[in-house]
C-alpha cells in the first residue's frame, strides 16, 4: 500500500512548501525561471522524496529527529551538492537524523531522500544484517561499496519512474510491499557497509554558527536583516560567519542576506494589490533605495520586471504549481 | 523617525552655527564670496554630515563629547590639514571623545562626518569583529585599504545625495536602516582593519599648544594681545608658536589673530542696527583704533567696506535651499 504524488512547480516558495520536512526555507541563487518536479512516495514505513530542480539554490532544512534518513544525488554528472557544508559527491550518500542545516546545489540537481523511524531502522537492520544500526546525530558522509549504491540508485529510480508513469501499479499492495522491502534492504546495506568519511571539527563549529544564523533569520522571517544586526544577534563575528557561509552556502553572508531580501520583495510584490501598492513602496520597505538598480537586479534574478510581478493577478498559474499536472495522483492506503 | 536636509549658506557664521553636534569657529583665509552647503541626515543611530566649502578656511572644531566622530575629506581637490596632519585621500580621522582640533584647507573642500553613540559603536564593533571598539584617547588617522575606504565614502555620498534630492525616501525607516547598516559595516571594517598612523610626540605636544592658544584667545580681555603676552599665557616660546601655526593653520599667529578679530567685528557689524550703531565704535570695541587702516584691512579681507556690512539687510545672508 503506497501513495504517491508528482507535482511540478514554477515557484520556489510552493516547491519548498511541498517538500516534506519540519521546515524548508531558502533561496534560488541564480537567474532564470524556476522549475522543479517533486515526487513523493509514502510506503507503509519508508518515506521517499525525489526532487528535480533546474536552478542552483540554498535550502535551509530542518527535519524531525525521530527519523533516520539518507540523501543522495541521482542525476548523471551533476556537480557535488553540499549538505551542512559537507560535500556530497557522486558515489556517496549522507545519513542523518534530525537534520538542521543548509543543503545547497551549485547547478541544476536531482536528489532523493529516504527515511524510516529509528525503531523501524533498528528492526530492519537486525533482520537484514543481524545488528541494529544507530545512525549518527550529525550528518555523516558515507561511501558505500559501488554495487550497494548502484542497487539503491536503480531501485530508487524505478520507484520514481513508477510514481510518474504508473502510479496505479505502485499503489497495488503487493507491488508496494515488494518495492519497499527491496528499497529498505538496499538502504540498510549502504549504511552498514559503507566507509564513513570523517567530518572535521571545524565543520561542526561552522554548522553551529549556521544554525544560529538561521535561528536569527527565522525570528525575523518577514523583514529584512543586515550584516551588523545579524552578527550582533547571532553572536558571531563577520570573519567567522563569512567562512561558515562560504562553506555552507557557497556565497558570502552579505550576498545571502541580499538574496533573501530580494526574495522577500518578490513575495511582497506577488501578494500585493497592484491597485493600491507601488513597486517603490515595496522596494523601499525591503531597504532598496536605488530603484533603478533594484529593477535591474530584480530583472536579472527573476527574469521579469518588478512591475510585471506586481501586476500579475495572484491566481495566475505562474505564481504557483502548474494547474492540473498530468501526473498528479494521490491515493491513501 | 529619520530625517535629512540640505542648506546653502552665504554667511560663514550662520554656516558654522548650523552644525549641531560640533562647535565650529571658522576663519576665512582668502577674500571672496562665501558659500557653503551643508547636507545632513539623521538615521536611527547614525548622524551624517557633509560640508562643502567654496573657499579656503581655518576651522577650530570642538566635538560634542557624548558622540563618537569619524571624519574624512573628499578625495577630490586640495587635501586638508586636520590637527596638523596632512591627510591623504583614503585617510579617515577617528576622533577622540570631545576632541578639539584645527582643520585648515587651501582651497574649496568637502568634508564628511559620521557621528554615533559610543555604545552603538562598541556593540556593532564587537558583533562584527569580535573585539571591543572605542574611540582612541587622542585623535587618530587611520588608513584603511583603498577598497574599504571607497565603500564607506560611497555609501556616505549616496546617503547625502538622497538627502539632497529625495529626502522622503531617506525618511523611510527601512531605507534609513538599510543605509545605516551598510555604513556601520563599512565603518567597523575600516576602523578595525586599517593601519593606524602613529603620531609622533612632537605633533601631540603641538596639538596641546594649539588648544591652549584657542583657550587664551577665547578669554575676553577687551584689548588685542601682543605676541609676547600671548606666548607667555600659552607658556610657549614665540618660535614654537610660529612653528605650530605654520603646521596647523598654514599662516602666522599674528595673521590668525587678526583674521579672528576681523571676523568678530564683522559679526558685530552684521547684527547691529544701522540706524543707531556706527563703524568706528564697533571697530574700537575689538581693538581697532586706527579707523582708516581698519577699513582698508577689512575691505581687503571681506571684499566690502565695513559700512556695507553694517547697512546690509539680514535676508541676503542665506541662499535658497
Amino acid at each position: 500500500m503506497a501513495s504517491s504524488t508528482v507535482r511540478t512547480f514554477t515557484d520556489s516558495d510552493g516547491y519548498r512548501a511541498a517538500i516534506r520536512a519540519q521546515r524548508v526555507e531558502g533561496v534560488v541563487t541564480a537567474r532564470g525561471n524556476f522549475r522543479a518536479e517533486l515526487t513523493r512516495i509514502d510506503f507503509d514505513r519508508l518515506l521517499m522524496q525525489h526532487g528535480d530542480e533546474n536552478l542552483p539554490r540554498v535550502l535551509n532544512v530542518a527535519t524531525t529527529s525521530d527519523r533516520a534518513a539518507v540523501i543522495f544525488a541521482t542525476g548523471q554528472d551533476q556537480p557535488a551538492m553540499h549538505v551542512n557544508g559537507v560535500v556530497l559527491s557522486s558515489g556517496e550518500i549522507i545519513a542523518y537524523t534530525g537534520l538542521d542545516g543548509h543543503y545547497r546545489s551549485a547547478a541544476a540537481c536531482q536528489w532523493s531522500s529516504m527515511s524510516l523511524t529509528l525503531d523501524e531502522l533498528a528492526a530492519f537492520s537486525k533482520a537484514v544484517i543481524g545488528r541494529e544500526l544507530i545512525p549518527p546525530s550529525l550528518p555523516h558522509r558515507i561511501r558505500p561499496p559501488p554495487p550497494a549504491l548502484s542497487r539503491l540508485l536503480s531501485l530508487n529510480g524505478a520507484a520514481t519512474h513508477l510514481a510518474k508513469t504508473a502510479p496505479d501499479i505502485l499503489a497495488k499492495p503487493e507491488v508496494a510491499r515488494a518495492m519497499e522491502q527491496a528499497l529498505v534492504e538496499a538502504m540498510v546495506w549502504c549504511l552498514a557497509s559503507g566507509d564513513p568519511v570523517d567530518v572535521r571539527s571545524v565543520h561542526r563549529h561552522h554548522a553551529t554558527m549556521m544554525r544560529r544564523l538561521e535561528e536569527v533569520l527565522q525570528s525575523n522571517s518577514e523583514g529584512p536583516l543586515y550584516m551588523a544586526e545579524l552578527c550582533a544577534a547571532a553572536r558571531v563575528s563577520y570573519p567567522t560567519l563569512r567562512a561558515s557561509c562560504q562553506e555552507h552556502l557557497g556565497m558570502s553572508p552579505k550576498r545571502y542576506l541580499w538574496l533573501r531580501r530580494m526574495h522577500l520583495a518578490q513575495r511582497a510584490l506577488r501578494t500585493a494589490d497592484s491597485e493600491r501598492t507601488t513597486v517603490t513602496e515595496i522596494a523601499t520597505n525591503y531597504g532598496f533605495w536605488e530603484l533603478g538598480r533594484f529593477s535591474v537586479a530584480y530583472r536579472s534574478l527573476f527574469e521579469e520586471s518588478p512591475s510585471t510581478t506586481l501586476r500579475r493577478p495572484s491566481d495566475d498559474p505562474k505564481t504557483g504549481e502548474i494547474a492540473g499536472s498530468p501526473w498528479e495522483f494521490t491515493k491513501s492506503a | 523617525m529619520p530625517g535629512s536636509g540640505t542648506r546653502t549658506f552665504l554667511d560663514p557664521d550662520h554656516y558654522a552655527a548650523s552644525l549641531r553636534q560640533a562647535q565650529l569657529e571658522l576663519v576665512i583665509t582668502s577674500r571672496g564670496n562665501f558659500r557653503a552647503r551643508v547636507t545632513w541626515a539623521e538615521l536611527h543611530h547614525l548622524q551624517l554630515l557633509r560640508c562643502e566649502e567654496d573657499f579656503p578656511s581655518i576651522g577650530y572644531v570642538s566635538l560634542a563629547p557624548r558622540l563618537v566622530f569619524v571624519g574624512f575629506p573628499a578625495p577630490c581637490g586640495p587635501l586638508p590639514v586636520w590637527g596638523g596632519r596632512e591627510l591623504q585621500a583614503a585617510d579617515i580621522m577617528f576622533h577622540s571623545r570631545g576632541e578639539r582640533l584645527h582643520q585648515s584647507t587651501s582651497g574649496p573642500s568637502i568634508w564628511s562626518v559620521i557621528a554615533l553613540d559610543p555604545v552603538q559603536l562598541d556593540k556593532y564593533g564587537r558583533a562584527l569583529s569580535g573585539k571591543p571598539l572605542s574611540p582612541p584617547p587622542e585623535g587618530q588617522v587611520v588608513r584603511p585599504s583603498r577598497r574599504d575606504a571607497a565603500r564607506l565614502k560611497r555609501l556616505h555620498a549616496q546617503a547625502c545625495r538622497l538627502a539632497e534630492t529625495r529626502p522622503r525616501i531617506l525618511a523611510h525607516p527601512e531605507v534609513a536602516r538599510a543605509i545605516e547598516q551598510g555604513l556601520i559595516h563599512a565603518l567597523v571594517n575600516c576602523l578595525t582593519t586599517a593601519k593606524v598612523e602613529e603620531d609622533g610626540t612632537a605633533i601631540r605636544h603641538h596639538a596641546r599648544i594649539m588648544v591652549r592658544f584657542e583657550e587664551v584667545l577665547a578669554e575676553p580681555l577687551g584689548r588685542p594681545l601682543h605676541m609676547a603676552e600671548l606666548c607667555e599665557l600659552i607658556c610657549v616660546t614665540e618660535r614654537t608658536l610660529r612653528l605650530c601655526c605654520a603646521e596647523f593653520l598654514g599662516i602666522s599667529p599674528t595673521r590668525y589673530v587678526l583674521l579672528r578679530r576681523l571676523k568678530q567685528v564683522r559679526i558685530a557689524l552684521r547684527d547691529a542696527d544701522p540706524d543707531t550703531a556706527n563703524v568706528a565704535d564697533l571697530a574700537r570695541r575689538f581693538g581697532f583704533t586706527e579707523l582708516g587702516r581698519f577699513a582698508e584691512v577689512y575691505r581687503a579681507t571681506f571684499g566690502e567696506t565695513p559700512s556695507t556690512t553694517l547697512g546690509r539687510a539680514p535676508e541676503t545672508l542665506f541662499a535658497g535651499p
